[in-house]
């Protein structure tokens, strides 16, 4: 996927960041920090520090502050997420029936543990303790924005060899 | 938008939708909210599309979303002219070319994918649905338009009642009589709490300061509940209607959605909800001419399950860190940005425009003397159909599981329900005579809660059941207060320990006191109710718990029973919370 970039802290770094600020003109900054902070993750794939720092310097909110909000809420990175994203639902339907099972055939067969990157760049790990309001598919797996469910190990571990390539404009 | 013109935009709603009912050719509904997506209805849609072109037929495919029936997503409806609507089940890309061939080409309304037809009597082998266990008991007010209009059209809202309670108090009420209805209703807050929503609003009202605001909570993030969700991605103006006639009631000008980010489909048919009402001018200056303004913002949450809390929920809207708060001063008096403010729950505002098109005394008619008017629950586990039911209030819990539920898989024999999710506790077998609503289930230790229920069958261990809802809540504890934060650390380890079969006898009534403790001192609604999973395991499963720790033994054949592999730690360490209950244990023994 071309949609994100790789924050070098470029000048066109820093202008896409100021763009997408200026989205926010005239509205309440403290109101738009969250959603701008999606934006910026959106792109980059996690909130670099420089990006924080020109919301910081353009909307006077101390850095802390901006850091404090990052860290709190889960969805923030402070760090790169793989290219691929995998959420493994143990939400309360998922959990019981073979979550925790799938998370550990996923855990085994990337070699990393929940919350974690493959060293490539390639897969981050997560574990979903909400719902994705499709139990009726339990247990499941979120893999860039799409549900694959119900699943065995071993159909979770030919998922993860043969990801289905994004085509643009698809629901779901 | 003068009353003129909005009464003639209403009729001409109201007379293009008679052709949705009264079709001239085949009309298609497909169902598009996110089970339905998951299950693979964006690619049934195309291939309903590519089936019609190529077998020439001519008909009207309508988008809907989340009638209820979400065990058979992906779902599709026909309706020919000259016979009732069909529902069908699992509709996938594969299956969608034959049952098109079939009904519309070869005329075999194909019982053998039918759930159910909308007809008083049996329609060529396929039931009515009235007469459906999933229906029968149904009272559908909040899901009535849920699987008949599109979710991202005002005019089909408009055709179906829609803004008719908003004309009606704006033209003809004043904000008094507004909370004078809602009160008289007693709307009960469907959040969880269950707080009267009409004396909220009336000490928004009547506080002093001024702006004040509506935050409207669907952050929802609790692991078994989806109910919220469904309301917004199936009737999002329903939600938006409630909204406006609170403002209007407390007088408020601006009220904001805080959507939890999991529900980006929700999110995005809200924004376009509060899009159309702009356009239409429901929304804005001067709505209907009256002189009465509104603006609503929708706001995305960030993933933090705590943040759903009330007072929390402001700080998440604040762009702050989403902890609860010390009360008071309660967000009536002091909320958002510092002014009187009221936070209601998506099903209690969707409830808003039926109170107010129906009256009072209709509302008060449904449900139970405490607690009336529906409820929308979520079911899921080991059920049949497992999705969405809307009963009145006071409905058993048998009846909720076994008829509107479907009862257990096939194979399975139901062992408990976890009631009030996550928060919630477990109802054995032999209680199911209890009734859903406000206070019933508490005697037994549990809760109806936002009404998101866990069924479990024989193969559930309910030592992992409290296990589970112990690490969800470890995870989510905001850290604000020490007993919630290292109290449910503490608890997680015993049961670490009871799951790998070094748990003692002990532990039991370890695990009951320092639920105690966790209760009483606990600032919010996470930390107070973070132990009742536990205790109610305790009071209808103890055998169980008894024979994990006594026998080293897991019943249902779930936990690992042996030391983890690699493990570094010791067989038995006492954590220091459970040294300190063990000492004052000891001291009041001896005093
Ligand atoms: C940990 C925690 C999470 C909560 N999450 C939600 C939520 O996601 N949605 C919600 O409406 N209420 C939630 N509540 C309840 C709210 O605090 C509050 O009671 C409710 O939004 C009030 O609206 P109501 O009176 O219309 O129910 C939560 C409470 C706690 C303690
Ligand atoms: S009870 Fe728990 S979640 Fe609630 S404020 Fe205290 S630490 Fe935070
Ligand atoms: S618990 Fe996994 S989708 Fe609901």
């Amino acid at each position: 996927m071309s949609l994100t970039d790789t924050w070098t802290g470029s000048e066109a770094d820093a202008a896409r960041v100021s763009a997408v600020l200026d989205g926010f003109e005239g509205a309440d900054p403290m109101e738009s920090l969250v959603p701008a902070l999606h934006r910026i993750q959106e792109h980059y794939r996690y909130v670099p520090e420089g990006a924080a720092r020109i919301i910081s310097d353009r909307w006077h909110i101390p850095m802390t502050d901006i850091f404090a909000v990052v860290t709190f809420y889960s969805d923030f990175r402070t760090e790169p997420a793989g290219r691929n994203m995998l959420w493994v639902c143990e939400g309360a339907a998922c959990y019981f029936m073979g979550g925790p099972e799938l998370g550990r055939a996923a855990r085994e067969h990337l070699e990393i543990g929940y919350g974690e990157t493959t060293p490539d760049g390639e897969w981050t790990l997560k574990r979903a303790d909400f719902c994705f309001g499709a139990c009726h598919l339990a247990p499941l797996v979120e893999l860039n924005h799409e549900i694959h469910g119900p699943l065995t190990e071993d159909e979770l571990r030919s998922l993860v060899d043969n990801p289905p390539q994004h085509q643009e404009g698809s629901e779901g | 938008m003068t009353p003129g013109q909005w009464r003639e935009y209403q009729r001409q709603a109201k007379e293009r939708w008679r052709s949705v009912l009264e079709p001239k050719e085949p009309v298609i509904w497909v169902s598009t909210d996110s089970g339905a997506l998951a299950s693979g209805a964006a690619r049934t849609l195309d291939a309903i599309e590519s089936t019609l072109r190529r077998l020439g037929v001519s008909a009207t495919v309508r988008k809907t979303a989340a009638f209820g029936t979400t065990w058979l997503e992906p779902v599709v409806d026909i309706q020919k002219p000259g016979a009732p609507r069909i529902t069908y089940g699992g509709v996938t890309a594969d299956v969608a070319p034959e049952l098109l061939e079939s009904w519309l080409v070869r005329d075999d309304p194909r019982p053998d994918l039918a759930f159910a037809s909308f007809s008083d009597e049996p329609y060529r082998g396929i039931a009515p649905l009235k007469d459906t266990d999933w229906w029968r008991l149904q009272r559908r007010v909040l899901l009535g338009r849920c699987g008949w209009i599109d979710p991202d059209s005002i005019e089909d809202y408009v055709a179906n009642d829609g803004y008719a309670a908003l004309a009606r108090c704006l033209l003809e009420m004043t904000p008094e009589q507004v909370v004078e209805e809602v009160k008289e209703a007693n709307v009960r807050g469907r959040g969880g709490a269950g707080f009267p929503a009409g004396i909220k609003w009336e000490s928004a009202a009547s506080a002093a300061n001024n702006p004040k605001f509506i935050i409207v909570n669907a952050h929802e993030g609790e692991p078994n509940v989806f109910k919220d969700r469904r309301l917004l991605e199936g009737d999002p103006h329903q939600l938006l209607e409630g909204l406006i006639i609170a403002g209007y009631a407390v007088g408020s000008p601006r009220g904001y959605v805080y959507i939890g980010s999991e529900y980006p489909l929700a999110f995005e048919r809200t924004v376009r909800a509060v899009r159309q009402a702009e356009e239409l001018g429901l929304l804005g200056e001067n709505i209907l001419g009256t002189g009465f303004g509104f603006e609503v913002r929708v706001v995305p949450g960030a993933g933090a399950y705590i943040s759903g809390e009330a007072s929390a929920a402001i700080y998440g809207i604040q762009g702050e860190r989403g902890m609860p708060r010390t009360k008071p001063p309660r967000s009536a008096e002091a909320g958002l940005w510092g002014m009187p403010t009221v936070v209601n729950n998506v099903e209690t505002l969707s409830n808003m425009p039926h109170v107010i098109n129906n009256g009072a005394k209709w509302f008060t008619s449904l449900g139970t003397e405490k607690s009336p008017g529906t409820k929308v629950f979520s079911l899921a586990g080991d059920i049949k159909y497992v999705g969405m039911a809307e009963l009145e209030m006071g409905c058993t819990m048998r009846d909720l599981l076994f008829v509107a539920g479907g009862g257990m898989r096939d194979g399975s024999r139901f062992r408990a329900v976890l009631a009030g999710g996550i928060s919630g506790g477990l109802i054995p077998e032999d209680k199911l005579e209890l009734t859903n609503e406000f206070g019933t289930l508490e005697a037994e230790g549990s809760m109806m809660g936002s009404g998101g229920y866990e069924i479990y069958d024989e193969g559930t261990c309910m030592v992992d059941v409290a296990y589970y809802c112990t690490r969800f809540n470890r995870d989510e504890s905001c850290g604000k207060c020490v007993p919630c934060r290292i109290g449910t650390s503490s608890q997680l380890e015993m049961f670490e320990r009871i799951r790998h079969g070094q748990g003692r006898e002990s532990d039991i009534a370890r695990l009951a006191r320092s639920s105690e403790d966790i209760i009483a001192y606990s600032l919010c609604g996470l930390g107070q109710a973070a132990p009742v999973p536990i205790l109610s395991m305790i009071r209808h499963f103890e055998d169980e718990l008894i024979a994990h720790v006594r026998d080293k033994r897991c019943p249902a054949g779930v936990c690992p029973m042996r030391p983890e592999e690699g493990s570094r730690q010791a067989p038995f360490t006492m954590t220091a919370l459970e040294r300190a209950a063990e000492e004052r244990a000891e001291t009041v023994g001896t005093r």
